[in-house]
């Protein structure tokens, strides 16, 4: 029952905010920030007061806890939920982004705040759903539900004030790839299930038994290729990556938060979760193209940021970048990348969803985004120049902060598996570093173009920037707490699969 | 002939039907009173409704050799009734306003509801082509009512012509399966068919493709859909709804029971005639509602393409049958409950002679009628398939089907029709939030509260419906498997 708490609060915190608006503009937001943090401790709750395991623990799958309900007994679709290490990490990481993003917009928005927050609420009520769902059409349905408030936002509260249609088409293309990713994933789903009830006679979208399928090999490869592909799209890697940048470049910066930093993540969630468990036979057949396509966006997301005028085009394209990371650690093959891959997501999406912040407060008081209209900006502010310079510089992958304890480990870990990929993807940090202080430089120092009067930013935005830099350092420091926690879920899958590809190896000798 | 007690029970239904519309011819010739008659023909629709309970002891049945009825044409049948009902319920506020004599309206409706109800029962040719005659005989009527209103008698008018022509190519097709089988029933085509020589055959294929012809004619699939968008254009919003509905979904049913026979599912040729319509009527439906600027003509092209997903299902019959008429019957609750509220809304603001029917004159309606448009949005969603409304549950459905039958290029086609389809119901959708123009809505809205309030109550009702069912469709399913 608790862990239905963790939709259903937000759920209907966002029907209230809709319903309350009439009443008092300012309820909505109110509503919006004590649910996330009624959310938040239930979540603690569940952390501290079960018998969480932190151990070991070599069989997969293993939930600490679970809710299952019947809900459509004709497929066999139940509403599933539970919660493993990696679940909880995922949750917190929702819910500490669903508060910054609620403060960020706490005065930024000042038009139909009801309408906006429920479009909020519902796109983090459908993250955590996607987090903590384990039933195969519980999961899509939490998959395509966020598209359409996250529609609404980009849509209705871009960066233009006046013309909506630059807007209108961001979020079209943005909806238009998702769905895409959808409908792949939805054809791929119904694919693995029906011949699951082909060869066993149960009808069931259940992620604990389809895990044991035993699908002939070419519909295995035609389902996981349809996963992977679905995945990428979302996560976004190259030849899949067009929407990003458009999207970013027109969402206000309060949406841009929630994208970036939470429903980016769901794709490596979902590659770790679903991509690499349910075939652990054939995922050796797609590992070269995963790595070919994961290197190349690397290289090609580095390059792009560095040639791109529009400061927030810049920040999508380093996400495309370091997604490409991510993906070549998630099919390594190697426990310890599995680790650093989680590391990485989370301080990936705390570093960017900060620059987000940083470039949103440039946008408001010098009214652009373009980088060469920027210049000696140093002077002018208070505080945001050495903001966007930790976190730049974070990004890259500075010791200490959690972007390098990631990077390191996912690269450590390739080298044992994949030496010559990991060495080329180390050739990545240079570039990243090129075209961070290549945005630091242009944007603060030289001279200044224009006469700008100086600028204190908001009390609030000061402190959401110091708690970032907080976690970035605290996961730079004590990344052993967070490994903890995910360990017992990492272990277990990386042996899942492990014992999977040694016994398919060992009926072919 | 004899009647025994059995069949009179069966027919019941359509024997209130037919008291009432004796009834009402009576009162309009006594004494004419719009009210009375409004809430009459309503009283009747619903009595018609809560007789089909009496049906379940029967089925299934043959009455004469004419009809059959099975527990799936019960849940057919209320469908129609319902679409009728709203029908009922919103034209009365529309009718209001109307000049002329008002309360045959009601007559040519409940007549067309007969005629759709006794199509879905119907099993011998001569029965479909008269059941089809007395159904969109009175349709004519219906769309030219407000003749002075734009294109509305040139609508009416093309839908006769039109219609006139489907129905000589019926009876053409009707005369060729007759040469050869000299029977007219449709279990005697089949069994005809299955072994007659082959230059027989070929007759008597002509003949079914002649009757296919006139029938893909009135669902307004791919190469006969030219008709389509200028009468939804032409039609008042309030008609529309039935329009739309009980004939395809008469129409559709009467399909189902012609594929039903072994032989004509077994022929190469119809499958691949009836899968290359399919895919077209998706795509092509999907790719013409993006370019619409009119909210009626939008609905026409986007229903070509929510009949070829429907279209999927007659070509697995053979495979799954229990499936797929479960998937139509989804699938339709699905159609009905959008067509109620979509046209229900539409109707709420043209109280003028001429619908607002222009997509740009609903931009911003959230802004002042936040209930209204939060109808339509739910209604477009779920026309778009997206999860929590009804519309998914049925493209889960009809996705299922495609998998398990591994029918991949209507995959394909339905992946594509699908994304286009997104593209043309989210122009909508966002148009509805969007910052009002000037020659919006804000003003014009101006009604009568109580008058309104039976059209504002089913509208929220079906839009709700669609929600919760999207949500939990167990109770649809359940019914399904309860009749069927």
């Amino acid at each position: 029952m608790l862990l239905s708490l963790l939709v259903i609060i937000p759920f209907f915190s966002s029907i209230i905010s809709f319903l309350s608006f009439k009443l008092n503009k300012y309820i909505p937001r109110y509503i919006a920030i004590v649910s996330i943090i009624f959310t938040i401790f239930i979540a603690i709750k569940i952390w501290f007061f079960g018998n969480f395991y932190i151990y070991q623990i070599d069989h997969y799958p293993n939930w600490n806890y679970q809710l299952i309900l019947p809900w459509i007994p004709r497929f066999g679709i139940e509403f599933h939920l539970a919660i493993d290490g990696f679940s909880m990490i995922m949750l917190f990481l929702t819910l500490f982004l669903g508060i910054i993003s609620i403060l960020c917009a706490w005065n930024e928005i000042k038009e139909n705040e009801g309408f906006f927050y429920f479009n909020l609420m519902l796109v983090l009520t459908g993250v955590i759903g996607i987090f903590i769902a384990f039933d195969l059409f519980l999961f899509f349905f939490f998959w395509e539900i966020i598209l359409v408030p996250m529609y609404f936002l980009i849509a209705l509260w871009g960066n233009n004030k006046k013309d909506k249609t630059s807007s209108i088409n961001a979020a079209n293309k943005f909806f238009i790839y998702s769905q895409i990713s959808g409908l792949i994933m939805l054809v791929s789903i119904l694919l693995l299930v029906f011949s699951y009830y082909n060869n066993t006679h149960i009808l069931t979208f259940n992620y604990n038994l389809l895990l044991f399928n035993s699908l002939n090999s070419n519909i295995a490869y035609v389902v996981m290729l349809g996963f992977f592909i679905s995945f990428i799209i979302k996560m976004p890697i190259v030849p899949f990556h067009g929407w990003l940048s458009d999207f970013h470049a027109e969402s206000s910066y309060c949406g841009a938060v929630d994208i970036i930093g939470v429903l980016l993540k769901t794709a490596p969630y979902a590659l770790f979760r679903y991509g690499m468990t349910l075939f652990p036979s054939t995922i050796q057949a797609l590992t070269p193209i995963a790595m070919f396509l994961g290197l190349f966006s690397v290289f090609y997301g580095a390059l792009l940021a560095f040639s791109q005028t529009n400061i927030k085009r810049l920040i999508a394209y380093s996400s495309i970048s370091h997604m490409g990371l991510i993906l070549i650690a998630i099919y390594s093959n190697s426990e310890i990348a599995f680790q650093g891959v989680v590391i990485q997501i989370i301080s990936n999406s705390v570093a960017t969803a900060a620059l987000c912040i940083l470039s949103g407060q440039i946008y408001k008081y010098f009214k652009t985004q373009n980088i060469l209209n920027m210049g000696g900006l140093w002077s002018k502010i208070y505080w945001i120049p050495a903001f966007s310079l930790f976190f730049s510089l974070a990004n890259l992958g500075l010791p200490g902060t959690g972007n390098f304890i990631g990077e390191f480990l996912i690269l450590f870990g390739i080298f044992k598996t994949y030496s010559i990929v990991s060495i080329i993807a180390t050739i990545s940090i240079v570039f990243s570093s090129i075209y961070s202080l290549y945005m630091v430089q242009r944007i603060y120092y030289g001279p200044c173009k224009k006469n700008y009067s100086i600028f204190y930013p908001n009390i609030q935005e000061f402190w959401i920037s110091i708690i970032l830099i907080i976690t970035l350092i605290f996961l730079g420091l004590m990344p052993q707490k967070i490994l903890n926690i995910s360990q017992g879920t990492i272990f277990s899958i990386y042996h899942f699969q492990k014992k999977n590809i040694n016994s398919i190896s060992k009926t072919r000798l | 002939m004899m009647i025994n007690l059995q069949e009179l029970t069966a027919l019941l239904p359509l024997l209130i039907l037919i008291a009432g519309v004796v009834i009402v011819i009576l009162s309009i010739s006594y004494n004419r009173n719009h009210f009375l008659v409004a809430v009459f023909s309503a009283f009747i629709l619903i009595v018609t409704f809560f007789s089909l309970y009496f049906l379940f002891s029967v089925i299934p049945i043959d009455i004469t050799m004419l009809f059959h009825i099975t527990k799936y044409s019960i849940l057919y049948i209320s469908i129609i009734l319902l679409s009728s009902f709203a029908t009922c319920i919103f034209s009365y506020s529309w009718l209001l306003n109307y000049p002329f004599n008002k309360e045959e309206f009601y007559l040519m409706l409940l007549l067309s509801t007969l005629g759709s109800i006794l199509l879905t029962i119907s099993s011998h040719m001569s029965s479909i082509f008269i059941s089809i005659e007395l159904m969109s005989l009175p349709i004519f009527g219906l769309i030219a009512y407000s003749n002075y209103v734009n294109y509305a008698l040139e609508a009416s008018f093309k839908y006769l012509i039109l219609s006139a022509i489907s129905s000589a190519f019926l009876l053409l097709g009707i005369a060729w399966i007759y040469a050869i089988s000299g029977d007219l029933s449709i279990s005697s085509i089949n069994h005809v068919l299955s072994f007659v020589f082959n230059n027989e055959k070929l007759v008597l294929l002509f003949g079914i493709v002649m009757v296919l012809i006139s029938f893909l004619f009135k669902l307004s699939l791919v190469p006969f859909h030219l008709w389509t968008s200028d009468i939804y254009q032409g039609t008042p919003s309030s008609i529309l709804s039935f329009f739309s509905v009980s004939g395809k979904v008469a129409l559709f049913s009467v399909l189902l029971n012609i594929f039903t026979c072994n032989a004509i599912m077994n022929n190469k040729i119809l499958y691949l005639i009836l899968s290359l319509i399919s895919i077209f009527s998706i795509l092509f439906g999907s790719l013409m509602a993006i370019f619409q600027k009119n909210i009626k003509r939008f609905f026409g092209y986007s229903s070509i393409s929510q009949l070829g997903y429907l279209l999927i299902t007659l070509l697995v019959l053979k495979n799954s049958y229990v499936f797929s008429l479960e998937t139509v019957l989804v699938y339709l609750v699905n159609y009905l409950l959008i067509n109620i509220s979509y046209f229900g809304v539409i109707q709420l603001f043209s109280r003028s002679s001429n619908d607002i029917d222009s997509i740009n004159s609903y931009k911003g309606l959230f802004w002042f009628q936040p209930f209204l448009s939060s109808v339509m949005t739910i209604v477009l969603l779920s026309l778009a398939g997206i999860p929590i409304t009804l519309g998914f549950i049925g493209k889960f459905y009809i996705l299922s089907i495609i998998i398990t039958n591994h029918l991949w290029f209507m995959g394909f086609s339905f992946l594509f029709g699908t994304i286009l389809g997104f593209y043309g119901y989210f122009r909508l959708i966002i148009n509805l939030y969007l910052k009002p123009s000037d020659q919006s809505l804000i003003n014009k809205v101006t009604s009568n509260i109580w008058i309104d309030m039976p059209s504002k109550i089913l509208i929220l009702f079906s839009s709700v419906i669609l929600l919760i069912l999207g949500l939990f469709p167990n109770p649809l399913i359940y019914l399904i498997k309860l009749t069927g």
